[in-house]
C-alpha cells in the first residue's frame, strides 16, 4: 500500500466525522428547537419557576383594601391600584 | 458608585482571564524556544475551549475552580514536557508492546482491589496518594501510540491477507491477535467497569487507525459488528449494562426520572430551555443537573449560549479534529501519519461520544468534553494530545523544509 493510500484513508476519515458532527448537530438541534413537550414539562424546574413568578396582583389588606404588597404591571393597562378600585 | 454597590471585585473574577492569557502566553514561548514550525491554529483553539471551560467551571462550580486552575497549570507543564521528550518521535514507535502494556495496565487499573474506585456507578477511577485520576485518559494517548506503530510496521500484511471469508480479509492469526485482544478488553471494561466511554472510545479509536492503515472497510464492519454482538450479549446478561441502556431508551419513564435517569432528563431540561439563542451566561438554570460541571458540561452551555452557542462549540470541536486530520495528511512517515490522525479521531470520537450522550442520542458515559469539562485527567491528557499534534505538525514542516 502506497502513502497516498494511506491519505486517502484519512480524507475518508475526515470526511465519516463531518457527518457524524452533522448528525450529532442535528440531533442536539432537535432538541433544543423542536421539544415543546420537553420545553413545557411541568416537572422542569424552569417551567415551574417561570409560574411563580408570573405577577398575581397586590396583596390587599381585607376591610380597607389597601395594598399591603405592590407588584408590577399585572396585565397591559391594568396596575394594582387600578384593580383595587373595582373592590 | 456601582462598584461601591457591587462590593470588592471576586478574585476569581480576573482569575479565568489571568490563568488563560498565562497559560496561553508560556505554551506558545515554549513553542516558540523549540523552534517549533507547527500548526498555529491548533494552541490557540485549545486555550479557547480551556477557557469556555474555565467560565463554566467558574459559573457551576466556583468551590473547584482553584483546582482546575491547578490542572491548568499542570496539563501546560505536561504539554511542554511533551515538546521535549522524546527528542525524535518516531521512537516512540520502537516500543509498540511497552506502549501496549501500559495501556491495557491504565485501562484495567481501576478494577484493581485497592486503588480502583467505583463512583455513581462506574469504576473508572484510581485513588493514588492524596489525588484520584481517571487512568483511562492516559490509556487513550498509550493505545493510539502502539496502535500507530503495531499497524504501521504490519499494515501491508493485514490489508493484503492472504486468505478472505467472503469479503473479509483474514490476515495470518498473529497479526489478528491484537485486534481480538483489544475487542475482548473493550469488552471487559464495558462489563466489569461500567464505563461504556472508555469502551466506545478505545474501541473506536482502534477501528478508525485500522481503516487508516488499511482501507478495508470490511474490518472496520467486522469491527461494529462484533461491539454491536459483544453489547447486545453484555445487555441481555449483565443487569447494570442492561439498566444503562434503559434509562437511554426510556429516560421519562416515571420509575426513573426521579431516580436512575434523573440526571439526564435535567440535562434534556436544559438542553429544551436553550432555545436559538439561549437564556444568556448566568441566566439559564443548569445547577439542576446533578455533578453538571464534570458530565453534563454541554448541556449547561447550550442552555446559556442557545443552540446557535452549541453548534459554535461543536463546529470549534471539529476544526480542532479536521486540524489534527490535516496535520496527519502532510506527515512524513506513515506511523506519524497514523499517529496524528489517531489522536484526531481519537478526540473527536470522545467530543462525539459525550455530546451524543448528554442529548440522549447515544447511552451516557463518564468521559468529559475535552478541555471543557472540569476534571484534571482528562486536561492534562488532553494537552499531551496537543502537544504530540504540534510536533507532527512540527516534523512535517522541518521535513518539507528540507
Amino acid at each position: 500500500m502506497s502513502r497516498t493510500a494511506v491519505q486517502d484513508n484519512i480524507r475518508a476519515l475526515a470526511l465519516a466525522l463531518i457527518v457524524l458532527f452533522l448528525v450529532t448537530s442535528v440531533g442536539v438541534g432537535r432538541r433544543m428547537l423542536l421539544s415543546p413537550e420537553l420545553a413545557n414539562d411541568p416537572q422542569d424546574p424552569r417551567v415551574a419557576a417561570v409560574a411563580f413568578d408570573r405577577a398575581r396582583g397586590p396583596v390587599l389588606v381585607t376591610g380597607s383594601f389597601g395594598v399591603a404588597a405592590p407588584v408590577r404591571e399585572l396585565m397591559k393597562g391594568i396596575t394594582p391600584e387600578r384593580l383595587a378600585d373595582h373592590f | 458608585m456601582a462598584l461601591a454597590d457591587a462590593g470588592a471585585p471576586d478574585l476569581s473574577t480576573v482569575a479565568v482571564p489571568l490563568a488563560v492569557a498565562g497559560a496561553g502566553l508560556a505554551l506558545h514561548l515554549a513553542l516558540r524556544l523549540s523552534g517549533s514550525r507547527a500548526d498555529e491554529v491548533l494552541l490557540p483553539l485549545a486555550l479557547a475551549l480551556v477557557a469556555i471551560g474555565l467560565v463554566l467551571v467558574r459559573r457551576l462550580a466556583p468551590g473547584l475552580l482553584p483546582l482546575q486552575l491547578a490542572w491548568l497549570a499542570v496539563g501546560a507543564a505536561a504539554f511542554v514536557a511533551a515538546l521535549v521528550v522524546p527528542r525524535d518521535l518516531g521512537a516512540l514507535a520502537r516500543y509498540p508492546y511497552t506502549w501496549a502494556l501500559a495501556g491495557l495496565a491504565l485501562l484495567l487499573s481501576p478494577l484493581l482491589p485497592v486503588i480502583g474506585r467505583e463512583v455513581y456507578g462506574t469504576r473508572i477511577w484510581v485513588r493514588l496518594g492524596i489525588g484520584s485520576f481517571q487512568p483511562s485518559e492516559a490509556a487513550k494517548l498509550a493505545l493510539v501510540i502502539f496502535f500507530a506503530a503495531y499497524l504501521a510496521e504490519h499494515r501491508e500484511l493485514i490489508a493484503r491477507a492472504p486468505r478472505r471469508i467472503g469479503p473479509l480479509p483474514v490476515p495470518p492469526l498473529a497479526y489478528l491477535a491484537p485486534i481480538l485482544v483489544m475487542w475482548a478488553v473493550a469488552m471487559l471494561v464495558l462489563v466489569a467497569e461500567r464505563d461504556l466511554g472508555a469502551t466506545l472510545l478505545v474501541f473506536g479509536g482502534f477501528l478508525a487507525l485500522l481503516w487508516l492503515a488499511t482501507g478495508e472497510l470490511a474490518y472496520v464492519a467486522a469491527g461494529l459488528a462484533l461491539l454491536a454482538a459483544g453489547g447486545a450479549a453484555a445487555v441481555a446478561l449483565f443487569p447494570h449494562v442492561a439498566a444503562r441502556v434503559e434509562i437511554w431508551q426510556r429516560p421519562f419513564a416515571d420509575e426513573l426520572r426521579f431516580g436512575a435517569s434523573y440526571q439526564l432528563v435535567q440535562g434534556l431540561f436544559a438542553l429544551a430551555g436553550g432555545g436559538l439563542f439561549g437564556a444568556g451566561l448566568g441566566g439559564g438554570m443548569p445547577e439542576q443537573i446533578p455533578v453538571v460541571w464534570s458530565d453534563f458540561v454541554f448541556d449547561a452551555f447550550a442552555e446559556e449560549a442557545g443552540f446557535a452557542g452549541a453548534l459554535a462549540l461543536l463546529a470549534a470541536f471539529l476544526l480542532f479534529a479536521h486540524r489534527g486530520l490535516a496535520i496527519a495528511l502532510h506527515a512524513p512517515t506513515t506511523f506519524l501519519q497514523l499517529l496524528a490522525g489517531g489522536l484526531a479521531a481519537s478526540f473527536a470520537l470522545q467530543t462525539l461520544v459525550i455530546v451524543g450522550g448528554n442529548a440522549a442520542l447515544l447511552p451516557l458515559t463518564g468521559i468529559t468534553l475535552p478541555f471543557v469539562a472540569y476534571g484534571g485527567s482528562s486536561l492534562v491528557a488532553n494537552f499531551v494530545l496537543l502537544a504530540l499534534l504540534l510536533r507532527v505538525s512540527d516534523e512535517s514542516a522541518r521535513a518539507r523544509a528540507r
